[in-house]
């Protein structure tokens, strides 16, 4: 339907929250993140801040904000980063390929995307066994599980 | 354990793994993927050093067989790998630049023997889409295409479209 424009500039390439709403959220890693569910805005400036994601049944939803969104394409949308938050659940591996544990939670700098410590549960008989925290400086790579570049006795004695 | 060592130039007892050690040790990839146990290790008749591991990955998979360029490091608790070996991306999702999954990874051709992909073959439901290399964006947890990339796609009733 034809509609008027008030804007005082073209709104012909302008997208709506329709396109928006119910899109796939893929993360820089091709990992499927969750469903937008809502558009986010500042009620003062009027500005587009970010998307909300709902991770799926019994998961806490996800705020993201609009840097960290790389576009908004047909289908999906892509976002610039690996969001932080997926690594909980990945196995921790020594570099020697030893197991450490399980990432059971992360410390955050402030909300931003970036990983200051890893909490790991190391892999016990006693379930009331004492979480590590593990720098991030102390990651080599993070793939479907998580490598280090230290020795487990080295995380050991920091304990 | 005490010993005599007898040697040249190699290097020292202390320094050398055993590869009994490493018989049933995991091997992991470069991002920590767990791509199966040593069964065997191979080794060079002519110069006696190491020239890649077998690789048992369960009852109904086959046995690889992975060279030693691309290992990354050898320890007594496994064989960790430079690459993320392109043969584990069966069944990876195929995701168009604009955000379309196409299908699930049926089948990856590579460059000889080598782990580069030469071509992959996504299927959903009848239809089967080839990809070559160059149209390929990211490997990660799925597969990103490129943008304008055509797929090639082939129906069961309809060969190469």
């Amino acid at each position: 339907m034809l509609q008027k424009s008030l804007s005082g500039r073209s709104l012909n390439n302008s997208i709506t929250s329709d396109d928006i709403l119910g899109k796939e959220v893929i993360d820089k890693d091709g990992g499927f993140i969750g469903v937008v569910e809502k558009v986010l805005i500042d009620p003062s400036l009027l500005e587009f801040i970010g998307i909300s994601v709902d991770k799926g049944f019994l998961r806490r939803g996800l705020s993201i904000g609009k840097n960290y969104i790389d576009k908004v394409a047909e289908h999906a949308i892509f976002l610039k980063i690996p969001v932080a938050y997926e690594i909980r659940g990945k196995i921790v591996f020594d570099r020697d390929g030893k197991e450490v544990g399980v990432v059971s939670g992360i410390d955050l700098y402030g909300e931003y995307n970036r990983i200051k410590n890893l909490i790991v549960k190391p892999y016990s008989l006693f379930p009331l066994v004492k979480e590590i925290e593990i720098p991030y400086s102390y990651v080599r790579e993070v793939g479907d599980n998580v490598m280090l570049n230290v020795a487990k006795s080295v995380l050991e004695k920091g304990k | 354990m005490e010993i005599d060592s007898i040697i040249k130039k190699e290097a020292g007892f202390d320094k050398t793994i055993g590869l009994r050690n490493l018989l049933r040790k995991k091997v992991l990839s470069k991002g920590g993927k767990v791509v199966g146990s040593v069964c065997e290790i191979r080794i060079s008749p002519r110069s006696g050093s190491l020239e890649g591991v077998m690789v048992s990955r369960g009852p109904f998979q086959k046995t690889l067989y992975i060279g030693r360029s691309y290992f990354s490091h050898l320890s007594n608790d496994s064989v960790i790998l430079n690459i993320e070996p392109s043969l584990l991306l069966m069944s990876s999702l195929v995701v168009t630049f604009e955000g379309k999954v196409i299908g699930r990874v049926c089948e990856v051709s590579r460059k000889g023997e080598s782990n580069e992909i030469d071509f992959i073959t996504a299927r959903k439901l009848f239809s089967k889409f080839t990809i070559s290399n160059s149209g390929i964006k990211s490997i990660g947890k799925s597969i990103i295409l490129r943008q304008g990339y055509h797929v090639t796609k082939e129906s069961f009733w309809k060969k190469s479209e």
